[in-house]
């Protein structure tokens, strides 16, 4: 095999290896058949066409037009020809892939869609990789391709992508490079082979068989301790996402169950996911002097777009608002609200990762550890430096008591209000208006605005709970619920909400659970509790929950007593039945427990299928705060070097300041002069003594008399210090510190001082000399051991 | 001619500045007949304090004879010199013992080395038994006939001149040889502006004849000794070892330069920087000395030859290469 056709074959294998770390992107492995295949399609085109000598430009276009026919034979319903109609059937699949792109979290079933989008991308990868490795002779770029593969599952997933993925792709990568290494080498000539084994006849058979020697030993050695490096640094520091590389919880592994032991809730996305659950797991105890306790709530949703769905404007809370300073009283709310205040304490069993503190609404304090912080805006708990695992915590809340009458006396919020402009702007769909209109006319007050919604999601509408919702055609997916009307809760809340905020009502979406199942004095969250509800904000009275979703279909669901078909007539103050004028135990209402078996089998049965409403957004949202951590880190690295250089030259100047040592004075002073150069990319040899330093500087120009002394004192201070019995103490040696420095600088221009500020060369100089100080200092011994004999 | 020196204990006034003073006399005598050449007549100064030898090599009629006049007479001591011939025998070097018949006893007459400055024209002229027997005064720096030991003067110089053109009839000196030689020197053509000076000035009479002494064998003694307390630091000594060591690892080079140049190579460097008024030596006076001190001793590889590549331009290349001893050597050594 010639050195570009075994080129092109590694750079294939590169392109497998790294795209086997996609598998933390699915839920199982139907799609590396794809990924062999696909990436084996491209690369033997490519050997091919190479094999004839075919230009640069036919090998890619061969490539290219191999992967369109190896999508259209797999992907296509007929044959490898690329007709009219097949492309329009693949680009049906490729449009349902992109659906589920938008829809699905991570890991994904190997749906068609998803799997031809994956081939054609990996395709488009093997393609790059294999032209810039063999095309262009620049393996070491094909690296980028590789990496942007690598990139997709620690981006998508929510599980830490397994490092042995991490250590393929790097294989596969290093493979490459030293394949076309030793390529490069061999083209110079055949490598002569010393041993018995390379005898003529041997080196005569296999002209270009190339040992990897010349160019493996020492580099399999650098690369092997390059990529251990890249994975035990990480690991050693600490952790700045909720689960590190080595993460004990479920790892990346070929079909894997969703049966896990640690539990991670994001708002809405990982919603699905719980209620899905084989198995009810503990999420949270909650032990509440409430007889009756609503939802616990994790955060709220306040931004819709059609296109995405419901989702979170970013969180902002500055230090001033942590829990442990207390909580600001809600603007806007009567003080004579009734209600009692209850006190509460909870722990968290399976709820590990959350970034968002499960609260009761109503909340005044909580006594909870870490750095805890309360968004007003939202009414949401959150930390983004800890999360809740292992948790323990207070609250105390204050549960209003909605009454009808209460509510009903709300008077419309005036739409220019703060809370209008903010919770209650929403663009019209021509599909939804109508039903919106249709359900709020001739209702005056808010409240009889909101009960009519809540109520249009009643059985009796043929509204039902299903995991399992249908996948609409109109491509909208809020329309689809509204049609199908099936869905669970994530579905109704969205659409009520919405639709309230059509029909001029401040809504919100609430995330978070249900109350549980009361065991012995405590309260059991597990993850079937998992819900989602609508907040209405009647003013006067504050954001009231609504639950449109149907009775029994969630957990451990409540009716409000607000909310119940019984209740009277909205809108018509005081005329209550006793029943709704006493605050109702609504809680206590038994949860049907049919619909609740129901529900189960539902849950049970319920295929990996995705949600309609747009769960991207959300779960970009909610994964905001890791990823702005995750960009912190990188952008801390970036700045160190140049903190550290500022640091070291303020050290300097106050050594030279302080006036100590002769020799420390002027070692300090020289120094700064020499890594000011480093900085500028201005080399400074080893084999250059002080003075010869300085005079070549001074001949770079820019520097003028006044500077030519203040560089030749440096220079001389420096290699007395350096060599003399007796140093002189140094005299402005600061201030011809500074001279060379601003000489120096002015010399060098603008983009020069702005890359010497931002990448410090000297800095990292500086930190690998103390790396191999170490190794240097015994070389320096055996260096010494060598005999020294006078004549 | 026997020796004027007195044997003066080197009084006070004898430091650095007075080195400076007098060497400054001593080159600015010498510069009046040797025009624009400082580092050469700098260098010759330099190696007499070293109390080395100097090879002057330069082609004919560039001052190589005048430079060793000049700096003869600008110290009143004795001086002799000699004209190397094919038939000039060892004895007329190193002296002989002659029978008196008056005292009827054997009676040493002393050679030509029996002189504080020894000049010696185109050594490479002289057989190679002559040549050796002047080498080996020069290291020895005492003379051995029939079994009794002379010591020679203090201080004792050789500046021999050998011509590189002129080979026909000669026996150039072998490169073992010349390591006997402290420093090797190439006087250079003078530049216009020198040689116009120098029509002027010896265009009436020879500047040499007018030359006096300005300082005497006692003086030069005691500045010796002043040169030789100059100070190196460790690293500057382990830096001389590095670039001695480095001839010797060279590819390029047959031969490295010998323990003996890098013991040359340092004294040189305290002479220098005495000169220079410097109480310790620099790796740059390490490095300006690594030519004339020892580039004369390499022997250029087959590669070298081929590349046209002289000893000078490999030495360059290992100065830089070879580290100098920075602020962590010195550190370490405190």
């Amino acid at each position: 095999m010639t050195g570009y056709l075994r080129i092109g074959a590694v750079a294939g294998a590169a392109t497998v290896l790294a795209g086997l770390s996609l598998n933390a992107v699915f839920a199982d492995a139907g799609w590396v058949p794809y990924l062999v295949s696909v990436t084996g399609t491209v690369t033997v085109t490519g050997m091919g066409l190479r094999a004839l000598r075919a230009p640069r430009w036919a090998q890619t276009l061969g490539m290219l037009v191999a992967l369109l026919g190896y999508l259209c034979l797999f992907f296509g319903p007929g044959g490898p020809l690329p007709t009219p109609g097949t492309l329009r059937a693949l680009g049906d699949v490729a449009a349902a892939g992109f659906r589920d792109v938008t829809d699905l979290a991570a890991p994904v079933p190997t749906r068609r869609g998803l799997v031809l989008l994956t081939a054609a991308g990996l395709g488009v990868v093997a393609i790059l990789v294999d032209l810039l490795a063999t095309g262009l002779r620049r393996a070491s770029l094909a690296g980028l391709p590789l990496l942007a593969v690598y990139a997709v599952p620690v981006a998508v997933s929510n599980d830490p992508v397994g490092w042995y993925w991490f250590v393929l792709g790097g294989a596969g990568y290093l493979w490459l490079l030293r394949t076309d290494g030793a390529d490069r080498v061999r083209r110079w000539g055949r490598p002569f082979r010393p041993g018995p084994s390379a005898g003529p006849a041997a080196a005569a058979a296999s002209p270009v068989e190339l040992p990897p020697r010349p160019t493996g030993g020492i580099g399999v050695a650098f690369a092997g301790a390059g990529l251990a490096t890249a994975l035990l640094v990480p690991a050693l520091l600490p952790s700045l996402s909720p689960a590190g590389l080595f993460s004990t919880g479920d790892g990346a592994g070929f079909g894997r169950s969703g049966n896990r032991n640690i539990e991670t809730i994001n708002p809405i996305t990982r919603l699905k996911g719980d209620l899905e659950q084989r198995d009810n797991v503990e999420m949270l105890r909650v032990r509440t002097d409430d007889p009756n306790p609503f939802y616990l709530r994790l955060t709220t949703l306040d931004v819709f777009q059609r296109t995405e769905g419901w989702s979170q404007s970013p969180l902002e809370a500055r230090q001033t608002q942590r829990v442990s300073a207390g909580l600001p009283a809600e603007p806007g709310i009567r003080p004579d609200l009734p209600g009692q205040q209850f006190a509460t304490s909870v722990r968290i069993r399976g709820l590990a990762d959350s970034q968002y503190l499960p609260v009761y609404a109503g909340l005044r304090e909580v006594d909870v550890e870490g750095d805890w912080r309360f968004e007003p805006r939202t009414q949401t708990v959150f930390s983004v430096r800890t999360n809740t695992r292992d948790l323990s915590y207070r609250m105390r809340s204050y549960r209003a008591d909605y009454r009808p009458a209460l509510l009903a006396a709300a008077p419309p919020e005036p739409v220019t209000s703060a809370v209008s402009r903010r919770f209650a702007g929403v663009s019209p769909d021509p599909v939804v208006q109508p039903l919106v209109d249709g359900l709020v006319a001739g209702r005056r007050t808010p409240y009889a605005k909101a009960l009519a919604l809540n109520d249009y999601f009643s059985p009796a509408n043929g509204f039902r709970y299903s995991l399992s919702t249908e996948q609409g055609t109109s491509g909208d997916a809020l329309a689809d619920f509204l049609v199908n009307k099936q869905g669970y809760c994530e579905q109704y809340a969205s659409a009520m909400a919405y639709m309230a905020r059509r029909a001029g009502l401040p809504a919100r979406v609430a995330i978070g659970f249900t109350r549980g199942e009361k065991t012995g004095g405590e309260w059991s969250v597990g993850t079937r509790d998992a819900h989602a509800w609508v907040e209405i904000y009647f003013r006067g009275v504050g954001w009231v929950p609504f639950d449109p979703t149907p009775l029994g279909g969630q957990g451990n669901a409540v009716t409000l007593p607000y909310t119940r078909p019984a209740a009277p007539v909205p809108g018509v103050a005081g005329t209550g039945t006793p029943g709704e004028a006493v605050p109702q135990p609504s809680g206590s209402a038994p949860v049907n427990p049919k619909a609740d078996q129901l529900d189960r089998e539902q849950h049970g049965d319920a295929g990996p299928v995705p949600p309609p409403f747009a769960s991207a957004a959300p779960a970009s949202r909610a994964s905001l705060w890791p990823a702005m951590l995750g960009g912190l880190l990188p952008a801390v690295l970036l700045v160190l070097p140049a903190v550290a250089r500022v640091v070291r030259r303020r050290r300097r100047f106050a050594v030279l300041a302080a006036g100590g040592g002769a020799v420390t004075a002027a070692h300090a002073a020289w120094d700064e002069v020499l890594d000011t150069m480093t900085d500028l990319r201005t080399p400074v040899a080893d084999a250059e003594t002080p003075r010869a330093t300085a005079a070549r500087v001074a001949g770079l120009g820019g520097f003028d008399e006044a500077g030519r002394d203040a560089l030749n004192r440096l220079a001389r201070a420096e290699e007395r210090a350096r060599y003399a019995p007796v140093a002189v103490p140094p005299d402005g040696l600061a201030e011809a510190v500074a001279a060379v420095r601003s000489r120096l600088l002015a010399a060098a221009g603008r983009p020069a001082v702005l890359r010497a500020t931002i990448a410090p060369v000297s800095v990292v100089e500086a930190g690998s000399a103390w790396l191999g100080a170490a190794g240097g200092r015994a070389t320096e011994r055996i260096r010494r051991l060598r005999p020294r004999t006078a004549p | 001619m026997t020796a004027h020196g007195t044997l003066a204990e080197p009084g006070p006034g004898t430091g650095l500045d007075d080195l400076q003073a007098v060497s400054a006399r001593i080159i600015g005598n010498i510069e009046r007949v040797i025009e624009g050449k400082p580092d050469a007549v700098r260098l010759a100064l330099a190696v007499l304090l070293a109390e080395g030898h100097l090879l002057i090599e330069d082609v004919p009629g560039v001052g190589k004879t005048k430079l060793a006049k000049a700096l003869a007479r600008s110290i009143d001591c004795s001086v002799r010199r000699i004209q190397f011939t094919p038939d000039l025998l060892p004895s007329d070097v190193t002296g002989v013992s002659v029978y008196n018949q008056e005292t009827r006893d054997f009676e040493f007459k002393p050679g030509a080395v029996f002189a504080n400055l020894v000049v010696g024209d185109e050594i490479n002229r002289a057989s190679p038994k002559t040549q050796s027997a002047l080498l080996e005064c020069m290291e020895e720096r005492q003379v051995t006939v029939d079994g009794t030991t002379y010591e020679l003067q203090s201080p004792f110089m050789v500046i021999a001149t050998q011509n590189p053109i002129e080979m026909e009839g000669t026996y150039s000196l072998p490169e073992a040889q010349r390591d006997r030689f402290t420093v090797r020197l190439a006087m250079g053509y003078p530049d216009p502006a020198a040689e116009l000076a120098m029509l002027d000035g010896h265009g009436r009479t020879d500047p040499l004849d007018e030359l006096g002494p300005v300082s005497d064998a006692a003086q030069v003694r005691a500045l010796i000794q002043t040169a030789r307390q100059i100070y190196v630091a460790d690293p500057v000594k382990r830096y001389a070892v590095d670039l001695v060591a480095a001839t010797r690892e060279a590819p390029e080079l047959r031969l490295g330069g010998s323990p003996r140049s890098t013991l040359q190579l340092l004294r040189t460097a305290r002479a220098v920087a005495a000169l220079d008024g410097r109480e310790f030596v620099l790796p740059d006076d390490l490095q300006a000395l690594a030519g004339p001190v020892l580039a004369h001793r390499l022997l250029l590889g087959a590669d070298a030859q081929i590349n046209h590549r002289g000893a000078e331009q490999v030495l360059a290349d290992i100065l830089r290469r070879v580290p100098v001893p920075t602020a962590r050597d010195s550190r370490e050594d405190r």
